[in-house]
């Protein structure tokens, strides 16, 4: 009863906006001026203190406060090693099939998907672009396995944009489905640079639990074994939040210390929708992973890769 | 002894015994060896003792485990290069095998391999627990049969499909996995499960054709498990939807949330109201049934295949206390019976109901009182 109520309990009962904007005025000054006075205080400390001074704190960040997830891969576990070995991916891990990608789209797609993949074949050696014209799944599979391709990505196409990327991984492999989001082609920016035929070198950040391994295997799968470190070209996958940056740069060491990027390739956002077992056409698909909205969602610091 | 109360077989050939009290879990297989495991594809308790496991592995070898000593002792390859695994049973000293490619076989006490041509792709094959001659299967395009393996080669109930469509189509059938309600005569229910979301009762006893068929989801459904002394089953999809479907009213009653990746065994307690799973996001998940919340999570490093509730133990770590070994041993001997006791009573009451009742539902169609 005798307890002086906050600021915002009292800006709740307020219905006048003009009353209420005047509160919530003070209160911001009279936050800021407390947040003034302890940076304050903590120099004056810091300065007498010198060597003793109590350490700078770390701001808390999402990616910091992580929930702790039981499938973080360790590097050492025995059994992960071998789980990963016996893979099907494994045939381009051991060197004995070189990737040979075959991009195309959803049936009748437009001209935005099409630019989407030469803009991405521009970084994917040894790939080919076919148009769909209304071919069925199961056929444009078999054609495949005919002409011994390795992997199959499918640009699909929602209102004229395109939407998904589904990486199937050819004679039985795994097959993944992606959100694509935030495109911007190589033209769109500033000061780009074109790539060459080189093959690239490959980056494949923060990818730590099970699932987040098997995804980065399948990314890594598509593009052939040794980087030409001539070309100096770099792909990069960078996973954060679940969410995958795409970039393709090239490097060029200014001194020991100091690296420049030119940015050359496509710039885009990836999402893991599902990691399938079988191909993509297998008449009874097993998942391995779902996104399950409401499941998943529930919980800000917990992530799946 | 080992106190493990759940085993567990997986795709990268190892068994895992897991205590969920104490949260311990193990792998026996050594994975270190640059040759490929076998992958445990079916695994069965030999006898009711549940003291040694009888494992179905990828190339047609059959192990036998010992829960007692936790090492692997026998090795039989009656069934070497046969097939895929799609069900093993072992029955006094004698191995019911299925597999992929339709063929069951039956390694009779006369040690001659008996050959049942199922008729085509088999997914499934599971017997009848209190009679294990009787077995089922199914498979694409291959409806349920019922074969009794110590009289003839001959089915003995033979499935027949739904009427065809509206638009003059045959139904398409493939059986992912099968349900037998265990009975002691021939003529049990069964309940399959397939990969168009359909769950079918049939009744062996009155119509070819099933009794009851309900879609359940757009997802191919991949396994059942019947929940005991209930009239409920549970089936779960590829996507890792476990639904509580009951068979009374032939809805689902809710899902059992958390699983992520495709259900491959979904096993009850016979006792404890308590249902593991197993499925290809390799966790072992254990929810409670009445109130369908998640209980424990073991993460299990590879996708896993198989699961075994070993029965006795399971009950036994619920009412440990933290003394010495020996101790408990002596306690758990006295819980061990009283818990088969009551298992035992309860089932001449149920056969007993099913044989009063249906006798005036005699007429109906649908022979089987729901």
């Amino acid at each position: 009863m005798g307890q002086p109520k906050s600021l915002t309990t009292i800006m709740a009962d307020v219905k006048n906006k003009e009353r209420r904007r005047k509160l919530h005025q003070e209160l911001k000054s009279q936050k800021r001026k407390e947040k003034k006075d302890r940076k304050k205080k903590r120099i004056k400390e810091e300065k007498e203190l010198g060597d003793d001074a109590p350490p700078k704190k770390v701001p808390k960040t999402i990616e910091s406060t992580r929930i702790h997830d039981e499938t973080l891969v360790d590097p050492n576990d025995d059994e992960i090693i071998a789980d990963e070995r016996s893979d099907k991916l494994q045939t381009y891990f051991d060197r004995i099939r070189e990737p040979k990608v075959l991009l195309t789209t959803s049936v009748d797609a437009t001209l935005a998907s099409i630019r989407f993949i030469e803009d991405w074949m521009n970084c994917i050696p040894n790939s080919e672009r076919r148009d769909r014209n209304k071919l069925d799944l199961k056929s444009v599979v078999s054609q495949a396995t005919q002409q011994d391709i390795t992997d199959i990505i499918i640009v699909n196409e929602d209102r004229k944009k395109p939407n998904r990327i589904t990486i199937a991984h050819l004679p039985d492999g795994p097959t993944a489905c992606f959100k694509l989001s935030s495109y911007k082609p190589s033209s769109m920016i500033k000061g780009h640079g074109t790539a060459t035929s080189h093959k690239p070198e490959i980056v494949l950040n923060n990818f730590s639990t099970r699932l987040g391994h098997s995804v980065a295997r399948m990314l890594a799968a598509i593009f052939p074994f040794d980087p030409q470190f001539q070309g100096r070209n770099c792909v990069t996958f960078h996973n954060q939040r679940d969410f995958i940056f795409f970039r393709f740069h090239r490097y060029i060491f200014k001194s020991k210390q100091k690296v420049s990027l030119q940015e050359l390739g496509p710039r885009f956002t990836l999402k893991l929708l599902w990691l399938k077992d079988n191909v993509i056409d297998s008449e009874l698909p097993e998942y391995e992973w779902t996104y399950k909205r409401r499941e998943m969602n529930k919980n800000r610091r917990k992530f799946q890769l | 002894m080992s106190s493990y109360n759940i085993w567990v077989g997986s795709q990268l050939g190892t068994l895992k015994g897991v205590q969920f009290k104490d949260n311990l879990t193990f792998s026996y297989g050594d994975h270190n060896t640059t040759d490929k495991l076998p992958e445990i594809l079916s695994m069965s308790w030999t006898d009711t003792n549940e003291k040694e496991i009888c494992l179905g592995l990828q190339n047609g070898n059959v192990k036998h485990f010992s829960t007692d000593t936790c090492c692997y002792t026998t090795n039989w390859d009656g069934f070497a290069g046969k097939g895929q695994f799609t069900g093993l049973h072992h029955h006094d000293g004698c191995y019911i095998g299925c597999f992929d490619s339709g063929e069951l076989y039956y390694n009779s006490e006369d040690s001659n391999l008996m050959k049942i041509n199922t008729g085509g792709q088999t997914s499934k094959m599971t017997v009848n627990p209190l009679n294990p001659l009787l077995t089922a299967t199914g498979g694409k395009q291959n409806n349920l049969k019922l074969w009794d393996l110590s009289k003839s080669k001959e089915a003995v109930f033979k499935a027949k499909n739904m009427p065809n469509d509206m638009l003059g189509l045959q139904v398409p059938v493939w059986i992912t996995d099968i349900a037998i309600v265990p009975c002691t005569h021939q003529q049990p229910e069964i309940i399959t499960v397939s990969k168009y979301h359909k769950v079918q009762i049939y009744d062996s006893r009155t119509q070819k054709r099933p009794v009851s068929v309900t879609e359940l989801g757009n997802s191919p459904l991949l396994s059942i498990a019947l929940v005991p002394n209930q009239r409920k089953i549970i089936v779960g999809d590829n996507k890792g939807t476990m639904t509580l479907f009951d068979l009374k009213t032939k809805r689902p009653i809710g899902n059992f949330k958390g699983c992520t990746g495709s259900i491959r065994s979904i096993v009850c307690h016979p006792s404890e109201n308590v249902v593991a799973v197993c499925g290809l996001d390799r966790y072992l998940r254990i929810f409670d049934l009445k109130t369908r919340q998640p209980k424990y999570k073991f993460y299990l490093k590879s996708k896993l295949n198989s699961l075994l509730f070993h029965s006795q133990l399971f009950k036994q770590n619920k009412r440990e206390h933290p003394t010495t070994e020996s101790n408990d041993t002596d306690s758990d001997n006295s819980d061990v019976w009283d818990g088969l006791e009551t298992i035992e009573d309860s089932l001449p009451k149920k056969v007993s109901n099913v044989v009063i009742v249906l006798p005036l539902y005699a007429t109906t169609p649908s022979g089987i009182v729901l």
